[in-house]
């Protein structure tokens, strides 16, 4: 257990001057939910390690790191959270968990050592893959995803069908992993350290022995969590980890990926916070949507860095301020005239379209959302099924 | 880890499966409490929660059970048509489908849960497929899976100590014969 005193020295919280920019960026503060950044800020440093270690708010924050975006005095805010969630675990406290704590057992089943999971069904044979390989694509939880969320109709397993046929497209034939494990993000943002070690241990062990110098992922989360985190917690990986937004975009600076296609449609991006502000990839994403002739791509009111949250983080909260949330995000997307939202997280994809399925706000958020990367491949191969 | 204490037989001898059972209040528990009147046996591998529907049982229940080491899990419940609630059973069975799905795809093997639909109070039939049930575990041997955090050991050790300081009930004392005034 670290020291609280430490954990507030280290992420800078003692830096804090109060201006409260942090608060007026907040998403749940701005939906009335009582919750304040700076508040939390204030009373994690003036009342150190007794009260706010049992205080429900820590459980509120949804770490998308807006507030760190506009923080003047650099306060690691969402490092800050995680690390009072991690001390407040070893006490036994946690947060609430949503649809009953499934996807946490869930987790917690992918860390036994001896599993053979049976992941790759949906792998067609259009698509090619390798059993080693220098690159690897890490798929995610995308196939679990779908048999969970089957009622709210989200297909996430269109990200890497889509990911996997450019990479070929490209030349690439990736390995993938048959046992691959949740990347643990969830857990370690929920303060369960332990648990996050034991699957990226497992994880990092597997992709070693598979000799990949590059990890190609589709999912925002999982390419943080790879890309930040493991390094932190298991030590140096000895791979690259690269988002496949960025592959496609170095591919297309270099001429290896053309679009032919014209795309009659207006679109507007959504940032992830895991892959905007926690990883810094805004460009790679949008320098691909503009090179298809006919696309036209929005922008949002709030956009990159000012990016909306989905309003909900690591299947902890779902209320109705997150809802709020998500709804003001669809109202904000809906008003760029566009028809299609894109985005790069599938938990977005999951989120926004519960908020869709309630039938008490209305039709004026029902909007198509899509991952980027299938849009993208749609682009090049219109009507494909295999990435259907 | 403390146990137990084990009052019926279990299934014999090799590997002892650990079952959660799931029981519907209504229509399979009152069966067992039939097949308990009729002293019809059971193995003892099966702990049982009794529920008021199998429709409050969701996936997170579930796989819960296999987190912390469940061998199998039994769901028994009312047939279609005769919930008590009039539509938990049919909630149930989509769920049920939901969490097979996982297990194959998990590698666990979709057997490992399994729902049975008891008619109402018939002890014996539930009692026989929990039988079968327990046979079927077994072969299929003991779930990959048991996951151990700082957590559930500082629950175990709690637990130990709790057991530890209760005391067993005092032996009844004999009479005295009364004294002689």
């Amino acid at each position: 257990m670290k020291d609280t005193k430490k954990i507030i020295a280290e992420t800078r919280a003692l830096a804090c001057l109060d201006c409260g920019k942090c608060t007026a960026v907040c998403a749940l503060s701005r939906h009335g939910s009582g919750f304040s950044p700076r508040m939390l800020v204030y009373d994690a440093v003036h009342d150190i390690a007794s009260g706010i270690l049992r205080d429900h708010r820590l459980w509120a924050c949804l770490t998308c790191a807006s507030c760190e975006s506009v923080c003047t005095s650099g306060v690691k805010y969402s490092e800050l959270i995680k690390a009072l969630r991690g001390e407040a675990h070893d006490l036994g406290i946690t947060g609430q968990c949503t649809h009953g704590g499934a996807l946490q057992a869930l987790m917690h089943i992918m860390s036994a050592d001896d599993l053979n999971q049976s992941r790759l069904d949906w792998v067609s044979k259009q698509l090619e893959i390798a059993t080693k390989s220098e690159t690897l694509f890490f798929v995610g939880c995308a196939p679990y995803f779908d048999v969970f969320f089957a009622d709210l109709e989200v297909a996430t397993l269109r990200a890497p069908k889509g990911s996997i046929a450019l990479l070929n497209h490209l030349g690439i034939v990736p390995a993938l992993l048959p046992n691959e494990r949740c990347c643990g993000h969830d857990l370690l943002t929920s303060g369960d350290t332990e648990g996050f070690r034991k699957l990226a241990k497992i994880n990092v062990e597997q992709i070693r022995q598979t000799g990949a110098k590059r990890v190609v992922i589709s999912c925002a989360e999982g390419y943080h969590t790879l890309k930040s985190e493991y390094p932190r917690y298991v030590g140096p990986t000895g791979f690259e980890v690269v988002h496949i937004t960025e592959v496609l975009a170095r591919a297309l600076a270099e001429g290896k990926l053309k679009f032919t296609n014209t795309v009659n449609r207006k679109v507007v991006y959504h940032d992830p916070c895991r892959l905007g502000r926690l990883s810094g990839v805004y460009d790679a994403p949008r320098a691909i949507l503009k090179a298809i002739p006919g696309l036209e791509v929005t922008e949002m009111r709030f956009n990159r860095s000012m990016a909306l949250c989905c309003g909900t983080q690591s299947w902890m909260n779902c209320g109705a301020v997150n809802k709020q949330i998500q709804i003001e995000l669809l109202r904000e997307a809906r008003a760029t005239g566009a028809d299609l939202l894109l985005t790069a997280c599938p938990k977005c994809q999951i989120h926004l379209k519960c908020a869709m399925h309630d039938e008490k706000v209305g039709q004026d958020i029902q909007m198509e959302i899509e991952d980027v990367t299938r849009f993208v491949a749609s682009a090049v191969w219109p009507g494909r099924r295999f990435i259907a | 880890m403390p146990r137990l204490p084990r009052i019926r037989e279990t299934s014999g001898s090799g590997f002892e499966p650990r079952i959660v059972g799931f029981v519907c209040n209504w229509g399979a528990y009152s069966g067992l409490e039939m097949a308990g009147i009729k002293q019809i046996k059971y193995p003892a591998n099966v702990h049982l929660i009794r529920v008021m529907c199998l429709g409050r049982i969701h996936a997170g229940l579930v796989l819960k059970a296999f987190e912390m080491g469940a061998d199998g899990v039994v769901l028994l419940g009312c047939p279609s048509g005769e919930c008590h609630y009039g539509t938990g059973i049919d909630k149930t069975k989509e769920t049920v489908g939901q969490i097979k799905k996982m297990l194959n795809m998990l590698g666990m093997g979709s057997k490992r849960v399994h729902l049975v639909e008891v008619p109402p109070a018939d002890g014996e039939f539930a009692a026989r497929r929990l039988t079968a049930f327990v046979k079927r575990t077994q072969e299929m041997g003991p779930s990959p899976v048991k996951y151990t955090s700082k957590q559930a050991e500082l629950a175990h050790e709690m637990i130990a100590l709790f057991e530890k300081d209760s005391k067993p009930y005092p032996a009844p004392v004999a009479a005295q014969p009364e004294k002689n005034l």
